[in-house]
């Protein structure tokens, strides 16, 4: 057995939404830990919590009861300012769309993050440049978004997401703009980083190619674990 | 800080996103700023040239008179020890010219009425170095020789009153220094026009001499030495020099002698800077505005930001930044251009002769000539930088107040 590191603890996590005097459990209790290390896809059908529960782990959201441990600390106990903080050291994010700035670069966008982080300048550009490297895009460096396909704007967000060196990485639907050639090249470097440098994701999606490449998959059916499958 | 100059750099660039909509933001502002600049440099203009003409043909820039004089004006009170306080005006810096005169209020009489009048006994050559009278002549001749019948320098709307032209005679009459009334004929020698239509009514110039004579006084006696002095602000510094040395002598700048000068400058300053600031308001409005569009249109970068770590300080920081970047930048080209058409239109001059006989009885010029007014350029820019930063404040407080989890869900 190998030694394991646990590095978000989720406990009997609940988030009710109150629409039109229906209460509607898009969370229904959940509990789990993620392990450094771990390459897991978080699957279901449409409106089954995924991208609630991701947000909570996330630190975007906060629960109706329960908590989340990043770290051995409380998200739940965090102020909101605090947690910004928090989020902007521990936790990498992915997002659908809209990950860039449209009026920075690549580099800037990857070391803008940094800069909030107060790197210095040094660092902040060779890491940024080593980053893009990674996910192949040297040479795009200068590149507005707009002048970059929809798949090299993703690996922008990945390496931005890598940059502020956090705990973990989430990714809600990274794919579903994509095409299939984006789609894998995208997964290619994910699973590479993951590998790697031991980098852990943590997705949510419907795609198979990514549910394919998952070591762990988690389904979720009306805001509860339905199976939780590790691979080996 | 850091973090200060990405911010600055990302609220620059978002400024320039949409190039139409804050190009025409810019354009309001260079164009209000530059209506502001205009208005400002015509009113000053036009007060300048009402303040100056006042000073060099009635006000001086200072006037020394014997104590009681401002009370009384009597005949009687001639300047003491005349000659030591000229001497010693002559010594404080910013002196240029000085003029002695013989000054008292009578009356001028034709055939067709009689009219209240003051009449002044002036040398001709020593007046001219202070007043410019002698360049508003219509018609005649400046005080010229006297004659059997002495010549006299008469308003025009004193010579129309009367029905008096060049070579008519008339009648002055005056109270000599024993209190008896005393009378003489004059000939009209010149008929002037000033600015002042009010001066040219009530007022009369006659040889000094001649008025010595008539009121029996040494021809080297002086009611009134008028000075010209280098500058206005000098003026008031000149006259406060001379007064603590001759504590007996009435000495009086521009500003004592026509207060209401002074004031018309603090009032227009006034009423300028309230034009000013109602307008760049009213601009402020269109940036306010333009920031709520620009917010909504970016609202999921804005929660993206937000969720990867943005603060809220920054944030606010970052939109509020933009909004001034909107808000200033038209204002150096609006402060630019509105100098360079005022000293083009300082040049040129503008004709505003359709309503200039009303402009006469203001005691203004027909033609304004307005000048640059570079001590207002700060005030603008910072009511500018003041009234964007205040408009700022609800765009910025609007988009910390976007939750990161609905802007990122509105894909
Ligand atoms: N702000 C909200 N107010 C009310 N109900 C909400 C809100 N956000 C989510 N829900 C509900 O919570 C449930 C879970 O939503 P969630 O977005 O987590 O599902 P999902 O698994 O991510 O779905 P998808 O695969 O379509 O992205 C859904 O029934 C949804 O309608
Ligand atoms: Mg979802």
């Amino acid at each position: 057995m190998k030694s394991t590191e646990t590095v978000v603890k989720v406990e009997n996590l609940r988030k009710t939404y109150n629409a039109d005097a229906v209460a509607v459990h898009a969370v229904d209790g959940i509990s789990l830990s993620i392990e450094k290390g771990e390459f897991t896809a978080i699957v279901g059908p449409s409106g089954c919590g995924k991208t609630t529960l991701l947000n909570m782990i996330g630190g975007l959201d906060r629960p109706t009861s329960g908590d989340v441990y990043v770290q051995e600390v409380s998200i739940g106990s965090l102020s909101e300012g605090d947690l910004i903080d928090f989020r902007l050291k521990h936790i990498g994010f992915v997002f659908q769309a809209y990950n860039l700035l449209p009026v920075l670069s690549a580099e800037e966008n990857t070391s803008f993050i940094m800069q909030l982080q107060g790197k210095s300048k040094e660092e902040r550009s060779q890491r940024a440049r080593q980053l893009l490297k990674n996910v192949g895009l040297e040479g795009r460096e200068g590149d507005k978004p707009a002048q970059l396909s929809g798949g090299q704007q993703q690996r922008v967000a990945v390496a931005r997401a890598l940059a502020s060196k956090p705990n973990f990485i989430i990714a809600d639907e990274p794919t579903a703009n994509l095409d299939s050639h984006s789609t894998s090249n995208l997964l290619d470097i994910m699973a590479r980083l993951n590998e790697e440098e031991q980098m852990t994701f943590v997705f949510a999606t419907h795609d198979q190619r990514v549910i394919d490449k998952a070591k762990r998959v988690i389904t979720l059916e009306d805001g509860k674990v339905i199976t939780d499958e590790i691979r080996s | 800080m850091k973090t200060l100059q990405i911010i600055v750099t990302i609220a620059w660039r978002n400024l320039w996103r949409n190039k139409v909509r804050s190009g025409v933001v810019v354009l309001a502002m260079t164009m209000g700023i530059w209506a502001c600049i205009f208005l400002a440099g015509f009113s000053v203009g036009m007060n300048d040239q009402r303040t100056d003409s006042a000073l060099s043909t009635y006000v001086g820039f200072a006037q020394v008179h014997a104590n009681g004089w401002e009370d009384e004006r009597s005949v009687e009170l001639l300047i003491p020890n005349l000659e030591e306080v000229i001497a010693k005006s002559q010594e404080i810096p910013g002196y240029v010219a000085h003029a002695s005169r013989l000054v008292e209020t009578g009356m001028a009489a034709s055939s067709y009425g009689a009219l209240g009048v003051q009449v002044q006994g002036v040398d001709p050559a020593m007046d001219t170095l202070v007043y410019d009278l002698q360049t508003r002549l219509i018609e005649g001749e400046f005080l010229p020789e006297s004659r059997r019948v002495p010549r006299a320098y008469v308003g025009e709307s004193l010579a129309e009153e009367l029905k008096l032209e060049v070579g008519s005679k008339f009648q002055v009459t005056l109270q000599d220094v024993s209190g008896y009334a005393t009378q003489a004929l004059f000939r009209v020698g010149g008929i002037f026009k000033t600015v002042s239509s009010q001066y040219d009514k009530s007022t009369i110039l006659i040889r000094r001499e001649d008025m010595a004579g008539l009121i029996g006084v040494d021809p080297s006696a002086a009611h009134e030495i008028v000075y010209k002095i280098s500058s206005k602000e000098q003026a008031i510094v000149w006259a406060g020099e001379l007064s603590s040395a001759f504590p007996n002598a009435e000495v009086m700048s521009w500003k004592e002698v026509s207060p209401e000068l002074g004031y018309a400058d603090d009032m227009m300053a006034t009423s300028l800077y309230i034009f000013i600031g109602i307008i760049i308001m009213a601009i402020s409005f269109g940036i306010l505005n333009t920031m709520l569009m620009a917010i909504l249109e970016r609202r999921r970068e804005l929660g993206m930001l937000m969720a990867v770590g943005m603060n809220k300080r920054r944030t606010f920081f970052m939109v509020m930044i933009e909004t001034i970047f909107l808000g200033a930048v038209g204002a150096p080209i609006g402060i630019l251009v509105g100098h360079l058409s005022l000293i083009w239109s300082g040049v040129n001059g503008f004709d505003l002769s359709s309503v200039g006989e009303g402009l006469n009885a203001y005691g203004m010029d027909a033609i304004v000539y307005p000048s640059a007014v570079p001590e207002y350029y700060l005030g603008i820019a910072v009511i500018v930088v003041v009234m964007t930063l205040l408009f700022s404040l609800y765009p910025a407080y609007k988009s910390i107040r976007l939750n990161p989890v609905q802007a990122i869900r509105s894909v």
